[in-house]
């Protein structure tokens, strides 16, 4: 069977995390490293907006400030999320420009590779459904939102798992567009959104919903997950990456 | 005289698309897109924003200038298509 590395649960914050992404995504273009299925954490907690949003447009800076929450411009495109430290657990893949998993097309891609938490709910016992573009929805809200950037002859593919959720704190940081709420007729972010928790019914363990998404991208990518860590090279360029990632020139860029 | 205009605008099934733009002496002076589109490469926006920058403030002229643009590109967006962002400039340049 076809092996991938697998990169454990870490927790770091979201300017590191986001270099790491680019750092495996440019090494594995380079060929130094083998396609690569990621687990992370984000401590603090950060509103993370999408590559061509603006700052301005999404995030309530001011409340951000006061509640210690960073704010992280990724390298792919998508919607502004709050990425909080306890309740949203998130991971990446980089796999190979020509891996015949991602050839059928974007949203087709995105299908694929969201396959493997579609997978990890449904050992949870939950039924989750791919909801094009890019989200992930049990019972008709959403659970995972998902963004890819194809670069360096790489897709690279993170996305976001709610374990736990804060309505109120999230209406707090994001600013929601007229438009938007328009189109979705006024619903609540409550109503739109649920957690691994709310759909079991119970509390859930990191390790549990870890442990879950490990055998469920084993099986939806029919891949040995190989555990490992960042190659030097990576932990060299990630550290660089670091600094594009938490200077103002990137942050408002748009 | 100079103007700020801005728009936006949810694509039914796909992404929210904006744009502001300065007017100054009927000619575009400055163009931003944002929004949670996709679009590869993603280099093709700063691009387009630059190349529109002098261009006539005429809605229908601009957003032909950004269809054309996206075409010969290439540009693959997931969320939108060249004519959206056309539609989002045209009114953005109206509301000048």
């Amino acid at each position: 069977m076809e092996a991938w590395r697998f990169l454990d649960l870490e927790e770091a914050d979201g300017y590191w995390n986001m270099a790491v992404d680019e750092a495996i995504a440019k090494a594995r273009g380079e060929g130094r490293v083998p396609n690569t299925l990621r687990f992370y954490m984000w401590r603090p907690s950060a509103v993370i907006i999408g590559f061509f949003q603006s700052v301005e447009e999404e995030v309530d800076q001011e409340e951000c400030k006061r509640q210690g929450i960073d704010i992280v411009r990724r390298i792919s495109g998508g919607g502004a999320v709050l990425n909080s430290s306890d309740g949203v657990f998130t991971y990446t893949i980089a796999v190979g420009g020509d891996d015949p998993r991602i050839m059928g097309g974007i949203v087709d891609s995105y299908r694929v590779l969201c396959g493997g938490l579609i997978e990890g709910l449904s050992i949870l016992g939950l039924k989750g459904e791919f909801k094009p573009i890019n989200d992930i929805v049990v019972g008709g809200r959403k659970i995972s939102g998902n963004a890819q950037v194809r670069k360096y002859g790489v897709v690279l593919h993170h996305g976001t798992l709610l374990i736990d959720f804060d309505p109120h704190l999230m209406a707090r940081v994001l600013r929601i567009s007229e438009e938007k709420l328009r189109d979705k007729m006024l619903r609540e972010a409550e109503e739109r959104v649920t957690t691994i928790r709310r759909e079991l019914g119970r509390d859930v363990s990191l390790r549990e919903v870890r442990d879950a998404m490990f055998e469920g991208f084993k099986r939806a990518l029919k891949v040995e997950l190989v555990p490992g860590r960042l190659s030097r090279y990576e932990e060299e360029l990630a550290r660089e990456l670091r600094e594009k990632y938490s200077s103002p020139e990137w942050i408002y860029r748009r | 005289m100079k103007g700020v205009g801005k728009a936006e605008f949810k694509v039914p099934g796909g992404k929210l698309i904006r744009a502001r733009v300065e007017v100054m002496n009927g000619k575009v002076r400055f163009v931003r897109f944002t929004g949670d589109f996709f679009m590869t490469p993603e280099e093709d926006l700063e691009e387009l924003e630059s190349r529109l920058i002098g261009m006539e403030a005429d809605p229908d002229r601009a957003g032909e200038a950004v269809i054309s643009y996206f075409k010969a590109k290439g540009t693959s967006i997931v969320g939108g298509t060249p004519e959206d962002f056309a539609h989002v400039l045209a009114m953005a340049i109206r509301s000048a």
